[in-house]
């Protein structure tokens, strides 16, 4: 037989072998086939989940850094943020007394920088509203206290002087009954501003009360400038001055810039796959990991809230009349106030290093300790518009914007870093068969170590350095979802979203704002308890 | 063994032709996926017992090498014959399979320069009376290092210059031990036929 033909009938010969398997070599082949059909599945839901969570997390990041528009509001803020918010309510107050519904767009510029969007077209008997906004924008600074409440006699006075009049010779009667009254220069100024801008509204047309508040602003800042050259930083100017009006921070020299607004190739068959014991084995030891966390911190007045409206807090008073003793005033039912958190405070980077040891609970729970270096920071602009107050009255929708007096330190970017130690303990529950994902949550408390930020006032709208104003214990709530990529492996690496709350305030000055942290976690597990 | 395109298969109740099943293992239904490798698995298990050692190993190979069929499946463009696709990748996964094996490892040295395998080439070509399965085990006692290289080019067709290529070793190393290996073959069908010879002889 010549070569050719051996090879050929070798070959065809050979290769018409048929051998039947055994019934287990496709029980193998079904199970592997399952097991990729399910991890399939998997990395599309945490694909899925992360999307998610990276488009919460892109969104809350840009409503934090969205600026120049009304966005997340918190009412207990309202107290603080804004005496704005006071004189619109007065506003409304008048504006419903008046049964006037129309309200006109008409930017109304008083003075410069300061701006009175929005006036109504009509009317008089603004006097009592302007005074009692005077009352209130004060009554929240202990040290005018006292000259709050000498201003309040003064608006009841004026409120009865109004009943009795409507024309422009009653409010120069109030004007003088305000003239004759003691108060300081500061206060005399302001009520003497609201009482000139009642007249010259009565003369033009109606503006807000906050247009007093305005007035105030304008005075203030022109007798800045006056006492400042243009270029003088208002650290020089400002600082006395707001030293007596606003701040008790008790820091000692308050540094004041102005705001701006394996594939398992298991052989099933004759080498069965190893039972895989996962780290969260009852029974097992010690596991030590290594975790790393990445995104955005921010400082945020309630979770993911865009608006809020409430009740203020004066229009209880209200409905408690003997409290203040200005039961004849009647308020809309209807009132409330939309309000954002100062524009100018934006999510910043932040990152989590920790070390944790932790211990079997039960088969699927670990509990674990460990120590965390925390740095997170926010982004504030000096030089933007300080805040804006909303209120609604029904179907009438009110907006003030307003822009603090200074000059200096104008559109310049500050990044407000904070260094902490934390001390989490955690719980972390692997709630799937394969040990691949994980619910880690807890609670962690430690110290702030450092910080390199600037305070907000929001009364005043200034930002001023008081360190000691921090509140030194940082404690949070935080959890995260994690998927292990390589559970057999000799160092499992796990990742996924993770979300951190702070439970107290970043700062002791009466405001409402935590630190909110978004971001990516890895874990590395060093030892894989077998 | 040739398939036609589109031929009609009937395993597990499964009646359809091969785009059809290929369709719906594609669309991951088990009972589909389960007719395909009862159509095949038969065949495949006789390319894998070739080129290994022991039953078991050819079922280990089998098993990876049908996970790859089914996850590569979608690579299948229905050209060409579904059976012969098949057959390649059981031979890569083979062919890997030995690669990794510690067992496979020593034998596999396709050195030019061992000698210790070297027979005298047989004059002429003996006929081959034995059936596939004596055939496949006579194979299987060559070296690996020559089981692979005479499956690869006696058996599978693939040339000299695609064995050095998939084997990464030289084409004159190839040739050499494919030589060495039908020497050794010839050699033992030979004998084969005289074993009878001789028990003729002791029982005359």
């Amino acid at each position: 037989m010549p070569d050719h033909e051996f090879d050929k009938a070798l070959g065809e010969k050979a290769s018409s072998l048929l051998v039947e398997p055994s019934p287990a070599v496709w029980e193998a082949v079904a199970a592997r086939l399952k097991e990729k059909k399910r991890r399939r599945a998997i990395i599309w839901w945490f694909s899925a989940a992360s999307l998610l969570c990276l488009s919460l997390g892109a969104s809350w990041w840009w409503e934090s850094n969205r600026s120049g528009q009304p966005t997340s509001t918190n009412l207990s803020d309202a107290k603080a943020v804004s005496s704005q918010a006071v004189d619109l309510a007065a506003t409304a107050e008048a504006v419903a007394a008046n049964e006037h519904t129309i309200v006109t767009p008409q930017k109304n510029k008083t003075t410069d920088g300061i701006t009175a969007p929005y006036t109504d077209a009509s009317s008089d008997n603004t006097t009592t509203s302007a005074n009692s906004t005077n009352t209130t924008r004060f009554k929240n600074t202990k040290a005018n206290k006292k000259e709050a409440k000498e201003n309040n006699k003064e608006v009841i006075a004026n409120r009865a002087v109004t009943a009795n009049s409507k024309d422009l010779t009653a409010n120069k009667k109030n004007l003088t009954a305000a003239r004759k009254t003691k108060k300081p220069d500061h206060l005399q100024r302001v009520q003497r501003a609201s009482n000139n801008e009642q007249i010259s509204l009565q003369q033009n047309a109606f503006l807000p009360h906050d247009a007093s508040l305005f007035q105030d602003q304008a005075q203030r800042a022109d007798r800045n400038k006056q006492k400042a050259a243009k270029d003088l930083t208002l650290n020089k100017v400002a600082a006395p001055y707001l030293s007596a009006y606003l701040f008790q921070t008790g820091s000692n020299t308050p540094n004041i810039l102005a705001p701006t607004g394996k594939k398992t190739s298991q052989h099933l068959l004759h080498n069965p796959a190893p039972e895989v014991e996962i780290a969260t084995a009852a029974g097992s030891e010690w596991a030590y990991a290594l975790d790393l966390k990445m995104g955005y911190s921010s400082l945020q007045s309630g979770l993911f809230e865009s608006f809020k409206s409430s009740t203020p807090e004066y229009q209880a008073s209200y409905a408690n009349p003997g409290a203040n003793n200005i039961s004849s005033l009647a308020l809309p039912s209807n009132l409330t106030f939309v309000q954002r958190q100062p524009s100018t405070i934006k999510a910043g980077p932040a990152f989590q290093a920790q070390f944790q040891v932790s211990y079997p609970v039960s088969r699927k729970l670990r509990i674990g300790v460990g120590v965390q270096y925390s740095y997170s920071s926010n982004l504030i602009k000096f030089g933007d518009v300080v805040d804006s107050s909303t209120a609604l009255v029904g179907n009438r929708f009110l907006v003030a914007m307003a822009a603090p007096p200074g000059t200096s330190a104008k559109n310049e970017d500050f990044t407000n870093s904070f260094h902490a130690v934390l001390f989490p303990v955690e719980l972390s529950w692997n709630f799937d068969r394969n040990g691949r994902w994980f619910l880690n949550s807890g609670f962690s408390s430690g110290v702030l170590v450092g910080k390199n930020a600037f305070q907000f006032n929001s009364q005043s709208g200034y930002y001023y350095r008081d360190d000691k104003s921090f509140n030194t214990i940082q404690t949070a709530l935080f959890t995260g979802i994690y998927y292990t990529v390589n559970p057999t492996a000799g160092l499992p690496i796990s990742l996924g979203p993770v979300v951190q709350y702070n439970l107290n305030n970043n700062d002791n000055t009466g405001g409402n704002r935590k630190m909110l942290f978004l971001g990516l976690g890895t874990r590395l597990k060093l030892r894989q308890i077998r | 063994m040739q398939r036609n395109k589109g031929s009609t298969c009937q395993m597990s109740g499964y009646m359809m032709n091969e785009q059809q099943l290929v369709r719906d293992c594609l669309k991951g239904k088990a009972a589909a996926q389960r007719s395909l490798y009862e159509q095949f698995a038969a065949q495949m298990l006789g390319v894998c017992y070739r080129y290994t050692k022991s039953v078991q190993d050819a079922e280990d190979v089998l098993q990876e090498g049908f996970v790859k069929v089914f996850q590569y499946l979608g690579q299948f463009r229905g050209e060409g014959d579904l059976g012969a696709w098949i057959r390649r990748i059981m031979v890569t996964t083979a062919i890997n399979y030995l690669k990794k094996n510690s067992k496979y490892q020593y034998d596999l040295s396709f050195s030019a320069e061992d000698k210790s395998f070297l027979h005298p080439v047989s004059p002429d070509n003996p006929a081959i009376t034995l059936d596939a399965k004596q055939l496949a085990d006579l194979i299987r006692q060559l070296p690996p290092g020559y089981q692979t290289i005479f499956n690869l080019h006696a058996v599978e067709g693939f040339s000299h210059v695609e064995i050095s290529a998939m084997l990464g070793i030289h084409e004159g190393t190839s040739r050499s031990q494919y030589a060495r290996a039908r020497s050794l073959l010839i050699t033992w069908l030979q004998k084969e036929s005289e074993p009878s010879k001789i028990t003729r002889y002791a029982r005359s």
